[in-house]
């Protein structure tokens, strides 16, 4: 299980940053902006239980990226705590990373490598060796259908074969919690479903799942539990039953709209079909 | 950490542009430019030396026994002009390749005794043109001829002569044996060329596996791996070392293999003269050296790249690195500039003058220490250093 309490990042500003700051004073400024810093994260707190899915949702610019980040260890942060399993991962990153699969935006795959080596490098770095690996390979390779191209240079992937190698790449070491920051940002309906069937495959597991999405129609499909946060703050948390209770008629998108600051103005969540806003 | 040497090494050797900046460019093309150059200007100047040259000469009678041996030449062959042609002209419309004018009283000159001025007319603009030393040839030949005429008449010896023009002259005796002179004329550039092989060879591979990793989204895949930022540190900064090392090596070694191949049999000389001079230890001490110089630039290199937000402010920050190498290395060449205990302990320069100090066999091995540690000191505190940007969010997230 992973549980965050009162999680929170501030971000220095650089001298580039502070004169653009400056120049903008008389401009509506985001309430996280101090004097010096920019607290990204002010206060997020959540839990997922294995065998769970959770949705972080929030609009761009919310914090969910930067809380996923500290999440991975990438970022530390600047209060709060993280811990799998009663482990504290801020104290030990190193060990916990062991424990965490996390794909976003900004993990790629090493071009000049083939889908099979990149995975068998990320294995062999988490300490993996020999059948063990390669079986784990071939396991992975066929849930996420990745056989015919997995020769292939990454550099030669489409959208969608990409996506699929990286998450081969988060799962190899059968990590206890699985993060994955907007998977299906950009992939076609086929390759957005299979990695949310993947992602499904997860419930009833010993694995906990945060998936961070825009898309309202795949929390309505894999999540069992919602978090929202908005302006660094979590706004909700709870199970979807009770998040699509807060919205008109059971819609996702209206719960969405009646939790983000700025309301009915907020475009971040995409609706899973056209619909007239109401005012 | 050998997982990621063994990874970063693969995926580099997968690069064309690292091939050719770290492998083709030092061992195949620079060699081949090189010889290139050096073929056809050999070709040239043994074409300039065999070309007919068409000339005139003016006022032959005023001296014909130059005229008869001007014409006696192989590869002259006289032009007759109107009487009062445009020298510069004829010479401009390649009507001839040079003129010789011969002052109308050169007769009358040359028996008071005096001396004679023959003007030549000719275009020295042609880097290759070897007219000048042809026709000087020709004039010093009839000069002496006529020097020893006139001696006789005087009834003077050679060595009289000498003590008449230069009653007192040095004889020089250099101390200096063959390797000592070949250390001194050749240990100001080859430092020079290996220190520059270094940093260059280095410099790709550490703008792809800094910022390039940066840009390309995997750096962060590969810090979120159970592998301590040490040891990313380390993996990255032995895959540039090992580069400029091997860029290095490649590029002495190809150049070695390209002269024997080019078959010109100076340059088979040239190898010889340096197997007689330059041993196998020399070689090896020069390689020892050069260790801690390609760490300091690897440390330094990897700094800049994974300071720098992407491939084109990291590009910005090699030119400024490269000025800072050269700087002291140009400092060795400096007259006056000398291998002793303040020299030893200035980055760069003390290794160029060891280098210089090993061709010439003079290396100070006490003195080759105190290099060996002040060099590794400041690689260590580079590389240090770089660790500690590996663990700062602000540098490795920077944008």
């Amino acid at each position: 299980m992973i549980e965050v309490q009162n999680l929170a990042k501030s971000f220095r500003y650089d001298k580039v940053a502070l004169k653009e700051r400056k120049r903008k004073k008389s401009l509506d400024r985001d309430p996280r902006d101090d004097e010096r810093q920019f607290h990204a994260v002010r206060n997020v707190h959540f839990k997922c239980e294995p065998g769970k899915v959770l949705g972080l949702l929030g609009p761009n610019g919310a914090g969910k990226t930067t809380t996923l980040r500290m999440l991975s260890t990438a970022l530390t942060p600047s209060s709060g705590s993280i811990m799998i399993d009663g482990q504290d991962v801020v104290h030990h990153p190193l060990l916990m990373r062991k424990q965490i699969g996390f794909l976003s935006g900004k993990t790629s795959l090493y071009r000049r490598l083939s889908v099979r080596e990149n995975v068998r490098y990320f294995g062999r770095l988490h300490g993996l060796r020999g059948d063990e690996l390669e079986s784990k390979i071939d396991k992975v390779f066929d849930l996420l259908d990745i056989h015919s191209f997995q020769d292939k240079k990454a550099e030669d992937l489409s959208t969608g074969m990409a996506q699929r190698a990286n998450i081969a790449r988060t799962v190899i070491h059968d990590p206890k919690v699985l993060i994955l920051d907007e998977p299906t940002t950009g992939l076609d309906v086929i390759s957005a479903k299979t990695i949310v069937d993947f992602i499904d495959s997860y419930r009833g597991s010993n694995v906990s799942v945060i998936f961070s999405t825009h898309h309202l129609h795949e929390v309505e499909s894999v999540c069992d539990h919602v978090t929202l946060i908005d302006k660094g703050i979590t706004q909700f948390n709870g199970s979807l039953a009770e998040f699509r209770a807060l919205g008109n008629g059971g819609d996702l998108y209206s719960s969405f709209l009646s939790l983000v600051e700025g309301g009915v103005q907020s475009e971040s969540a995409t609706k899973p079909e056209v619909e007239t806003v109401e005012s | 950490m050998w997982e990621i040497y063994k990874k970063e090494f693969l995926e580099l050797a997968r690069d064309k542009r690292t091939l050719i900046f770290t492998i083709l460019l030092p061992t195949l093309i620079m060699p081949m430019i090189i010889g290139g150059v050096v073929f056809v200007s050999a070709k040239m100047v043994k074409k300039a030396e065999s070309e007919v040259l068409t000339y005139a000469i003016v006022n032959e009678q005023a001296m014909p026994e130059v005229a008869e041996m001007i014409r006696a030449q192989d590869n002259f062959k006289e032009i007759t002009l109107e009487p009062d042609a445009d020298l510069t002209l004829s010479i401009q419309e390649q009507k001839i390749k040079f003129a010789v004018v011969i002052p109308e009283n050169a007769k009358q000159v040359l028996d008071a005794g005096e001396q004679i001025q023959l003007e030549l007319y000719f275009n020295n603009a042609s880097v290759t043109n070897r007219i000048y030393q042809r026709v000087k040839s020709v004039v010093d030949d009839f000069s002496e001829g006529h020097q020893k005429l006139l001696l006789a008449e005087m009834g003077l010896s050679d060595a009289q002569f000498k003590g008449l023009t230069k009653p007192v002259d040095i004889k020089r005796i250099n101390t200096a044996d063959k390797r000592e002179d070949f250390g001194e004329k050749f240990g100001g550039f080859f430092p020079y060329i290996l220190l520059i092989l270094t940093l260059t060879g280095a410099m790709y591979p550490a703008l792809d596996l800094g910022v390039g990793e940066k840009e390309r989204g995997t750096l962060e895949t590969l810090l979120l791996t159970p592998v301590s930022r040490t040891s990313v540190v380390l993996a990255k900064f032995l895959v540039i070392f090992t580069t400029g090392f091997l860029t290095v090596f490649m590029t002495l070694a190809s150049l070695l293999i390209w002269m024997i191949v080019f078959g010109q049999v100076m340059a088979f000389s040239v190898i010889q003269k340096l197997a007689d001079i330059v041993h196998v230890s020399d070689i090896l001490l020069m390689f020892l050296m050069l260790t801690p110089v390609a760490a300091i630039f690897a440390s330094l290199l990897l700094c800049a790249s994974i300071y720098a937000k992407n491939f084109k402010e990291a590009q910005n920050y090699m030119s400024p690195i490269m000025m800072l190498s050269i700087i002291p290395i140009i400092f060795s060449i400096l007259p006056g500039v000398k291998l002793d205990s303040t020299w030893a302990w200035v980055p760069l320069t003390n290794v160029a003058l060891a280098i210089k100090e090993i061709l010439k066999g003079t290396i100070d091995y006490g003195m080759m220490g105190i290099i060996f540690l002040s060099t590794t000191l400041v690689a260590g505190a580079l590389l240090y250093f770089c660790n500690l940007w590996f663990n700062r969010e602000s540098v490795l997230f920077r944008s």
